[in-house]
């Protein structure tokens, strides 16, 4: 029908992970880049900001890359995981509060996304990938 | 603090804004190739990443004029809109599976939200 790829490789959503890891690694730093902040050329020294927008800078990177190796449909609701780890983040190390409806949220959007992994076509293995299409098919 | 309408709008149009931001990430992300070093320069991409960033804008003015509680679980309705534009742009197919994934994640950003 098209040149879009209908498949998902399990790296493109284990690297998708991962640069959601980085994405809350960076709101972390510039949580903490932001605490004592001070405008003028002291930004240029607060080295939380400057390694917060570095860790964005790879995450994007990586979230643009595995765009290229997956269905959007499938990839894009992972993003959904840096939810999760902000919460962790901020119980573990700033100390705020996890409520129930934070447990709850965050159970239901691994759910969300293992629920998107089971639903996905895996690329790995070309055979595979087409009895799976044709199956869709059917 | 409540939430005002306008913030609300916003929120709206951010999400539909991030939508198109993140197709045009992936139309742009097919244009890169191994062969060319500087194909992530691609007009698709840079143009995805434009509109990603008017959207975080737009998140965050309505973030100042309102709460999570009631914002969070409009942000979560980009994963429906994401979800429509890849059926309908990508030729992308949707499944059970992966609508319950939708309703979960949908669910559990309202929640963290609520939660705040």
């Amino acid at each position: 029908m098209n040149v879009h790829i209908h498949k998902t490789h399990p790296l493109a959503i284990i690297s998708v992970m991962l640069a959601t890891l980085l994405t809350a690694t960076g709101q972390f730093l510039f949580k903490l880049g932001t605490a004592n902040l001070t405008l003028g050329w002291d930004l240029f020294q607060n080295w939380y900001l400057i390694g917060g927008f570095a860790i964005y800078g790879i995450s994007a990177a990586i979230l643009v890359i595995s765009l290229k190796y997956g269905e959007l449909s499938v990839l894009y609701p992972v993003i959904s995981l840096s939810f999760v780890w902000v919460n962790i983040i901020s119980f573990e190390f700033l100390g705020e509060e996890l409520t129930s409806f934070k447990w709850a949220g965050v159970s239901l959007i691994i759910l969300g996304v293992t629920c998107i992994g089971f639903g996905s076509k895996s690329g790995i293995g070309d055979d595979a990938s087409k009895m799976a299409v044709s199956q869709g098919e059917q | 603090m409540t939430t005002a309408p306008f913030a609300i709008g916003l929120v709206l149009i951010a999400t539909f804004i991030g939508a198109f931001g993140a197709l045009f990430l992936k139309y742009g992300a097919e244009k890169m190739t191994r062969k060319s070093k500087l194909s992530f320069l691609n007009t698709r991409l840079l143009f995805g990443i434009m509109l990603y960033v008017l959207s975080s804008v737009f998140f965050l003015i309505a973030l100042k004029n309102g709460e999570l509680s009631v914002l969070y679980p409009i942000t979560s309705l980009s994963y429906v809109w994401i979800s429509l534009l890849s059926i309908k742009l990508l030729g992308e197919k949707m499944n059970f599976f992966k609508w319950l994934g939708i309703s979960a994640i949908l669910l559990g950003v309202s929640l963290i939200g609520f939660g705040s």
